[in-house]
């Protein structure tokens, strides 16, 4: 239990009266590389923005490091009470800063050069000195492969860059888990490698990384747990060979078949 | 105009205050408007900065009987009154008719000066000699005047109303109208210049100008009346009249006077020498050169005024975006209907309401403060609704991606949002302050003289309203012409930036 940076516990998501998450539970050990598949609309991008609290769940339990969020009957009969609100509402910006997350549109600040979308957080979130968060953002753009681009504007850059500054961005908060909504969706199928090479570096210096991804190969090979949703649940999570192999459920193997050809 | 008179006589309910009606007049403060054409009260034609008149002549001359300094104020026609009881002047002179109507609101001195309505037509016309010959003709007259009554009392002519005389004779002079009726010393003036009009018939009707004041100030009026009485008695008055051309058969019987008169009409003669001879475009064109100094001032007026009120009208139309998009329900709601009220009432009524209504409940502001407030506030409502259509035009992934960096929403606001927001309404909102710039003019309504209020009175000395329209038009096109630059300036950047995006990625960030 030592090593658990990510859990989440019977948490259950709305929208309207939609469930869109139901009864999903899973923990996350340090250093791990999690991926999430499933049919479009299955919910991953929700369960994303639950982790990082863009959306807060309507009812379970959350908690990154040291930071819960729960919401039990007791709670939530006072969901409307402000005040409780106001307490989830604070610790929903500290898991924020903790967890990092990236984000299917590119969405790097168009206002801002390179070095000025990394800087920006560390300095005005973390009031890091100017110094520091340059030194520190040099080195990153070093790590995702952009030596030299820091006085470019995001529309200087190509798609496959722009996430990687995005990256980069996101790891200049120091963030104990990062999440990927689909990071290379957006990208031309040759700037595809270029980012999930990043990911692979990361995961060999130990960052825990959660990515929704349609990238079978990247799944199978990258990952030490592969996580199937269906329906806003989680069918099964396991090992990317006994996934992509001999799946336990029907639903999982129905799904993976599909990239088989 | 109806709506005008109205919001004025609720304000007269407003505004029973009681004002300094025994104290010690040391300066007395009279208001007119300065571009009511000669003989009234109009700028000199050779030195633009000089205010004279016949109306000047007997301000003055009543000053120096009651051993007063006077003080000139500026004020549009129509806000004459209104301003009495705002209590920036304590008299009004300026060619205004003792009426029933009016004596409900002020009370006037005995009159100063007593004319007629004249009859104005084409050189050359000869069918028309009284008012009978006007029935089914097309005749001119100004709004709301005795003239009109008189016409309209007549049946069967046909009145057209205006707001200005000249507008009247240029309409005459395209074939529009046959005849204009006016008050007489406008006729003499107007005709003496104008050699292409003729006066002709007989007087018609009895118009007699008092000096306005507030009717709680009845120590004043003891005083003025007591002064043109001794006006009368000196001769002065009459003196003062003759000079200007303007003593007449009803000034005659009404001061009991029918001896002939010896003083030569120099200010008459002074004015039709100055104005007169303008087909020399040589003569013209130095008179223009003359005029200069005094546009461009009004210029810088008009600038300074704009620059400020759209200062204002940027960061309170910020605020109140930020309210509307940001605020909870109510917030959000009030910005709202602040929005749809200004937008959804006339500018001119807002500054009315500054000007005159405010200082019944205590705030009095200069000219200058209420015109920059009145502007200001009234554009903050356009460019609130500007800076939220720029809100909207940023992606909500900007915001998502602040928030999941772990900033609080006021800092994403800040640093990301508003400084893509802004650089997306500047093309939009230097566009506005064109438009401000332009409806600036509406200011001229309470007292400020700005530029267009400054095109009116020398264009009304001179009975010219092209080539010092021209002029003025030139003026606000060059100090427009700066910001239209800066404007396509960064609508150019912004393109740049968003096609630079979608050549590479397809999409705009
Ligand atoms: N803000 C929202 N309001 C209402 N419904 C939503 C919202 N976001 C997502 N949904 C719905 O929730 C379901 C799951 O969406 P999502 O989590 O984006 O799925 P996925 O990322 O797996 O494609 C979809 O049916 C979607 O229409
Ligand atoms: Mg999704």
């Amino acid at each position: 239990m030592n090593g658990v940076v990510l859990e989440v516990r019977n948490i259950y998501k709305k929208f309207g009266n939609i469930e869109i998450l139901k009864n999903l539970s899973f923990s996350v050990q340090k250093g791990e590389l999690i991926s999430i598949i499933g049919r479009s609309g299955c919910g991953k991008t929700t369960l994303l923005r639950c982790i990082n609290c863009l959306e807060i769940f309507d009812y379970g339990y959350l908690r990154v490091g040291e930071i819960e969020i729960e919401r039990t009957n007791l709670n939530l009969a006072s969901k409307n009470n402000g005040f409780i609100e106001e307490i989830i509402e604070e610790k929903a910006q500290k898991i924020r800063q903790k967890v990092g997350m990236l984000f299917q549109n590119l969405n790097l600040f168009p206002h801002l050069t390179v070095l000025e979308n990394i800087t920006l957080a560390p300095i005005v979130v973390k009031k890091e000195p100017k110094e520091k968060a340059i030194d520190n953002a040099l080195k990153l753009l070093e790590k995702v492969g952009l030596k030299g681009y820091e006085n470019r504007y995001p529309y200087q850059l190509s798609g496959g860059q722009s996430q990687r500054v995005a990256i980069a961005r996101s790891l200049a908060m120091n963030p104990e888990i990062m999440l990927y909504d689909e990071p290379t969706s957006a990208l031309d199928p040759e700037l595809i490698g270029e980012v999930l090479n990043v990911m692979i570096d990361l995961h060999q210096e130990g960052m825990t990384q959660i990515v929704v991804t349609h990238a079978m190969n990247f799944a199978k090979s990258a990952s030490d747990y592969v996580m199937y949703m269906e329906n806003g649940e989680i069918i099964e999570i396991g090992k990317p060979e006994k996934i992509f192999g001999e799946p336990n459920d029907p639903r999982t193997e129905a799904y993976v078949r599909l990239f088989k050809e | 105009m109806k709506i005008e008179r109205y919001l004025f006589t609720f304000i007269f309910f407003l505004l029973s205050l009681p004002q300094l009606s025994s104290k010690e007049l040391k300066v007395l403060r009279w208001a007119a408007d300065a571009e009511s054409n000669a003989p009234y009260i109009f700028q000199d034609p050779k030195i633009p900065t000089n205010i004279i008149g016949f109306e000047v002549d007997i301000v003055n001359a009543i000053a120096e009987i009651l051993n007063v300094e006077t003080k000139f104020v500026q004020n549009q026609w129509d806000g004459l009154i209104p301003g009495l009881y705002r209590g920036d002047y304590d008299i009004a002179i300026n060619g205004l008719e003792i009426t029933e109507d009016r004596k409900k609101e002020v009370n006037f001195t005995n009159p100063y000066y007593i004319t007629h309505e004249q009859l104005v037509v084409l050189r050359g016309v000869n069918y028309i000699n009284s008012l009978s010959d006007l029935v089914g003709r097309k005749v001119g007259a100004l709004k709301n005047s005795l003239a009109e009554r008189i016409l309209r009392a007549k049946g069967g002519i046909n009145v057209l109303t205006y707001e200005g005389e000249v507008n009247a004779f240029v309409d005459m002079k395209n074939g529009r109208i046959e005849a204009v009726l006016v008050d007489a010393p406008i006729a003499i003036y107007y005709t003496a210049v104008n050699p292409e009009f003729v006066m002709v018939g007989q007087p018609i009707g009895e118009i007699s100008y008092g000096i306005a004041l507030r009717k709680q100030d009845t120590f004043l009026l003891n005083k003025l009346n007591w002064a043109i009485d001794k006006l009368r008695k000196t001769g002065k008055l009459r003196e003062i009249l003759e000079s200007w051309n303007l003593w007449n058969f009803m000034m005659e019987t009404y001061f009991d006077d029918f001896t002939p008169s010896n003083v030569p009409p120099r200010k008459y003669q002074y004015f039709v020498e100055a104005v007169g001879k303008k087909s020399e475009i040589a003569e013209r064109i130095n008179l223009y050169i003359k005029f200069l100094p005094v546009f461009f001032q009004a210029a810088l007026i008009t600038l300074g005024l704009s620059l400020l009120a759209m200062l204002l009208a940027i960061f309170v139309g910020l605020i109140i975006a930020l309210a509307r998009i940001y605020g909870g329900k109510i917030i959000s709601s009030l910005a709202v209907t602040y929005i749809e009220t200004i937008r959804g009432t006339p500018l001119l009524i807002q500054l009315y309401l500054i000007f005159y209504a405010l200082p019944s409940i205590g705030i009095k502001l200069s000219p200058f403060l209420a015109a920059i407030l009145g502007l200001g506030l009234n554009y903050a409502a356009y460019e609130a609704e500007v800076y939220r259509s720029g809100f909207f035009a940023i992606p909500r992934g900007q915001m998502e991606a602040a928030i999941s960096l772990g900033m609080t929403k006021f800092q994403a606001i800040w640093h990301i949002i508003l400084p893509q927001a802004i650089r997306i309404v500047i093309p939009p909102v230097t566009n506005d302050f064109i438009s401000l710039l332009k409806d600036s003019s509406l200011v001229s309504v309470i007292t400020m003289i700005e530029l267009t209020k400054v095109y009116n009175q020398i264009a009304s000395t001179y009975y010219d309203y092209l080539g010092t329209g021209i002029i003025t038009a030139i003026l606000y096109l060059l100090l427009g012409l700066p910001f239209i630059r800066i404007a396509r300036y960064f609508e150019r950047r912004l393109a740049i930036e968003r096609k630079g995006n979608q050549n590479i990625n397809g999409k705009v960030v």
